[in-house]
């Protein structure tokens, strides 16, 4: 199996050397920020979003946790500026966020890979206005399918790949700008447990060889507390901040650390009450691979 | 079991994964299409001999069959295909141009579907044939007819499910043309066009057949030449093996022309099966 | 029907056939077919001594009294669909022209020609008035009007090729009679080709004008026409056939008769075709020939001309034997009982007169 080298580590030159996104001028920055959507055929709105203040340091893992509605896709729908319509505001290093970016580079919950391209090609598509030469597209595709260990399915389509397989894929598209910023939303939701703990070890690796900020949306509040420095837990009704933890434990983090534990047991008391802390994730899981195809197809 | 190509090549747009697993091997399939032919000219055979009918009205199948064979031996079956042919694939490559033109235009623009749109799906209930006796009265009867009618027919079936095609493009994926930051080019190129080629497959297939089908009636009043004319002319000259020949010869050839485009398509949407991987 | 009725009546089929056809039952009705229509669909025609009959009844009241009725149907498209009845047992008897009745008879049709209804069949070529067209060579890639698989489309082949042309040289617009009238008159065509006094009509109505006549063109023959019986009929009903021979005799010596020619044209104006029209399509012509019944040496080789010329014109694809299928027998016995026998003249082969009418000429 190609996964078990693991991610192997490469030069990642920022793609543009003038943005230094170690200084704080790389900082993201969320104000008093809200969301309101036209509500269904009658007057008046749904508030997805309530008072959002957040601020995020290059190099960050921040992970926000939180259950079915409390906005937290919306939000990084908003980070990603693939909606523009909000009060508040975002800014990163000080210039507020309009429309997307290929220095926010998104994994999308549904991956959203195109089904007519191959597993290559749809790496490739990210880096259409890159400004790359051809040759370094080239290259830079072929390290992004060997940082996923995909290398050997570089001409494979999305239907004759894994769940995890086409998650690495996914994850690769994101990464291959070598954007400052990496927006996950529930990356993992979908792919069985062992998959979804490998490769949640492996993105963990990722972030720090390469010195990304990441922004990872999740139900599931381990994966929230493995891989954050900082838990954010939002509430639904309108979506808002609840909790903001930091996780002070030494990396890589082991889950059967009794602090991890405790850490985890607290966050779902936020939600469920001691007694059902059990039950670990705070929505059903996402939704099957298979179910978000046909959705394409009809 | 239908095995027209078109209900088969609609079967494939409900799953991305053709039912390759579940089909039978090559000659069982050849075999079971051969049912239903095979049925009908047991039927042909025993209406000829029993004097169901006439036998100058329907002759025999042998008899047409021979009658196949002289007009191939004499190539007026082909001076008849090759006419029909030229005729079909001239309007199908104007009607289909203008067809991908304005239903990518009204697929791209709110406003001209506004426009249009309307008009279009209106003209589409209209059956092809349904515009002869205007198209007479405002072109006369000629090669032009033949044209425009055909023309019309494969127009607005490509326009309005090239239209339809792209507004089907989940938002979903435009979104990773967007989040990528593709210019209009790009994600028509990458994104919306191949999402919709199976619209718009669906659309200059049945264009064509439905062109193919009108052009065989337009014949019948229209010039010397064609399927349509050598089945006309079978009735006219009471030679109505003549008509049988014919009427073979447009199913056959429709069949072929539609197996061509799903063939095309085929290598459009090679992702499905992944037959470019290999 | 149960399988013991069955038996008992393929076994009183069986003996009425033994004990000869003069016992048979007479039919209810006899079918009769007629190439065209009149002006707008109407059931009257004009041009033949058939015609005559019809407008005048002559068929009906022969058979009043045996209980017989006569049902005429006038095919407008003409002698391709009188093909198709035949070949569906629906008709009887017919008039029909030299193609079709080649065409059937190829196609296997079992028919036989008893009575001549006509030969030097005159075609017309007309155009609108005003058009450049003056020649049969004018014709050349015009689209033109002709009735694919009857007479005319033999004739207009033949005069194509009597000025070196074909019918590839011209766009050909297969219609009906009257629809090429229509067209004409709104120019969808740049000419026609036609047969009997619908040309005249249209030169009348000032929406036509003549740029060929077949009077007097040597180097074309005319065309010709017979009475054709289905052979199940003719063999079932013999005595039918010979009184429907009779009777068309008679109305062929009553119209051929040169006084009478008046009431002749009237009878046929019935049709919405002219009188004058008629009038000026006998013209210069040798009417009692072209109205004379008579099965002689001509008549026979003006069919074999036919059959050939269909053929090479590949009209039809086998061949057809016109000595087995004309049969002059009910014709010679009409002429005989009427004592009619020297009131046409009879031709050889060469359009010859053999026997010349004892009849005067006015």
């Amino acid at each position: 199996m190609p996964w078990a080298g693991g991610f192997s580590a490469i030069d990642r030159k920022p793609l543009k050397p003038e943005v230094d996104i170690m200084t704080t001028k790389g900082i993201l920055e969320i104000r008093n920020l809200g969301k309101a959507f036209p509500a269904n055929g009658r007057k008046g709105s749904l508030q997805a979003l309530d008072g959002i203040n957040l601020s995020i340091r290059p190099g960050e893992f921040v992970s926000i946790v939180g259950g079915s509605g409390c906005g937290k896709s919306t939000l990084l729908r908003l980070i990603s500026g693939l909606d523009d319509e909000f009060q508040g505001e975002i800014s990163i290093g000080g210039a507020p966020v309009r429309g997307t970016s290929l220095d926010r580079g998104i994994v999308f919950q549904d991956l959203r890979l195109l089904p007519w391209l191959t597993a290559e090609a749809n790496i490739a598509l990210a880096l259409e206005n890159s400004g790359l030469s051809k040759a370094d597209k080239r290259q830079a595709v072929a390290e992004h399918l060997k940082l996923v260990g995909l290398e050997k399915f570089a001409q494979a389509y999305p239907h004759q790949l894994s769940g995890g397989m086409s998650q690495r894929v996914a994850i690769a598209r994101g990464l291959v700008n070598r954007p400052g910023l990496l927006l996950l939303d529930e990356p993992f939701g979908a792919l069985d447990a062992l998959t979804r703990s490998r490769l949640q070890a492996e993105l963990e690796r990722i972030w720090r060889e390469e010195g990304i900020t990441m922004i990872l949306v999740t139900h599931d509040v381990e994966e929230a507390v493995f891989l954050g420095d900082r838990v954010i837990v939002m509430e639904p009704g309108p979506g808002r901040i609840r909790r903001e933890l930091r996780i002070p434990l030494p990396r890589p983090r082991r889950r059967s650390d009794p602090r991890f534990l405790e850490i985890k047991e607290d966050i779902l008391r936020e939600f469920t009450g001691p007694e059902t802390a059990e039950a670990e994730s705070l929505e059903p899981a996402g939704r099957p691979l298979a179910e978000a195809r046909l959705d394409w197809a009809a | 079991m239908s095995r027209s190509a078109l209900a088969s090549g609609s079967s494939i747009r409900f799953s991305p994964r053709p039912f390759a697993a579940g089909r039978a091997p090559a000659p069982v399939r050849i075999l079971a299409g051969l049912v239903l032919p095979s049925a009908l000219l047991l039927l042909w055979h025993n209406a000829s001999t029993r004097g169901w009918a006439p036998p100058q009205i329907l002759p025999a199948p042998a008899v047409a069959w021979s009658s196949f064979l002289d007009l191939l031996a004499s190539g007026d079956l082909r001076t008849h295909v090759q006419a029909s042919l030229i005729r079909v694939l001239i309007s199908f490559a104007l009607g289909s141009a203008a067809g991908l033109a304005l239903g990518l235009a009204m697929g791209l623009s709110r406003r001209l579907d506004d426009l249009f749109g309307a008009v279009f799906h209106g003209i589409n209930q209209v059956p092809t044939l349904g515009w002869l006796p205007v198209l007479i009265v405002v072109v006369g009867i000629n090669d032009r007819l033949t044209h425009i009618l055909i023309a019309q027919a494969v127009f607005v079936s490509v326009a309005i499910n090239t239209q339809r095609g792209i507004r089907q493009v989940p938002e979903r994926l435009v979104e990773v043309a967007r989040a990528y930051r593709l210019s209009r080019t790009q994600s028509l190129r990458k994104v919306v066009l191949p999402a919709a080629v199976p619209q718009i497959f669906t659309g200059i297939r049945f264009g064509l057949a439905n062109g193919w089908a009108s052009l065989v009636v337009v014949e019948l009043l229209v010039g010397s030449e064609g399927l349509g004319y050598l089945m006309s002319w079978g009735r006219q000259a009471f030679q109505l093996d003549l008509v049988l020949v014919a009427i073979v010869a447009v199913g056959i050839i429709g069949w072929i022309l539609d197996a061509g485009l799903a063939r095309l398509e085929g290598t459009f949407t090679a992702w499905r099966t992944g037959e470019a991987a290999a | 029907m149960n399988t013991w009725k069955l038996k008992f009546a393929t076994l009183a089929v069986a003996a009425a056939a033994a004990f000869g056809m003069a016992r048979a039952e007479n039919p209810k009705v006899i079918r009769f077919g007629y190439p065209g229509t009149g002006t707008g669909g109407r059931p009257y025609v004009g041009g033949s001594f058939v015609a005559y009959a019809r407008a005048a009844g002559l068929l009906e009241q022969e058979f009043k009294n045996d209980g017989i009725k006569v049902d005429w149907t006038f095919f407008k498209l003409a002698g391709p669909a009188i093909n198709e009845a035949f070949a569906n047992k629906l008709l009887d008897v017919t008039l029909l022209g030299d193609q079709a009745a080649i065409a059937g008879r190829a196609g296997g049709l079992n028919t036989k020609i008893v009575l001549a209804t006509g030969v030097r069949g005159v075609t017309y070529v007309v155009v609108p008035p005003d058009s450049p067209i003056q020649s049969i060579q004018d014709l050349k890639g015009k689209r033109v009007a002709l009735f694919r698989g009857t007479a005319i489309q033999l004739a207009a082949n033949r005069i194509l090729e009597a000025n070196g042309l074909s019918e590839k040289d011209i766009r050909v617009v297969n219609m009906d009679g009257l629809a090429a009238q229509a067209a004409l008159a709104s120019k969808d065509i740049d000419a026609l080709f036609t047969i009997g006094s619908g040309a005249l009509q249209n030169q009348d109505q000032g929406i036509g004008r003549i740029i060929y006549s077949g009077k007097g063109d040597d180097k074309v023959i005319g065309y010709a026409s017979g009475l054709l019986v289905d052979g199940d009929f003719e063999k079932a009903n013999p005595q039918i056939v010979q009184r429907i021979v009779n009777v068309l005799v008679k109305a062929a010596q009553w119209s051929s008769d040169d006084r009478n020619r008046d009431a002749l044209l009237q009878s046929w104006a019935k049709s919405g075709t002219s009188y004058s029209a008629f009038k000026r399509d006998l013209a210069g012509q040798d009417v009692r020939a072209i109205l004379s019944p008579v099965i002689d040496d001509y008549y026979r080789e003006t069919w074999k001309k036919a059959v050939a010329d269909v053929k090479r014109f590949k009209f039809i694809r086998k061949d057809v034997d016109v000595d087995q299928w004309i049969d002059s027998r009910y014709v010679d016995n009409a002429l005989k009982a009427q004592g009619l026998e020297n009131n046409w003249t009879r031709f050889g082969a060469d359009g010859k007169a053999v026997r010349v009418s004892a009849v005067q000429e006015p």
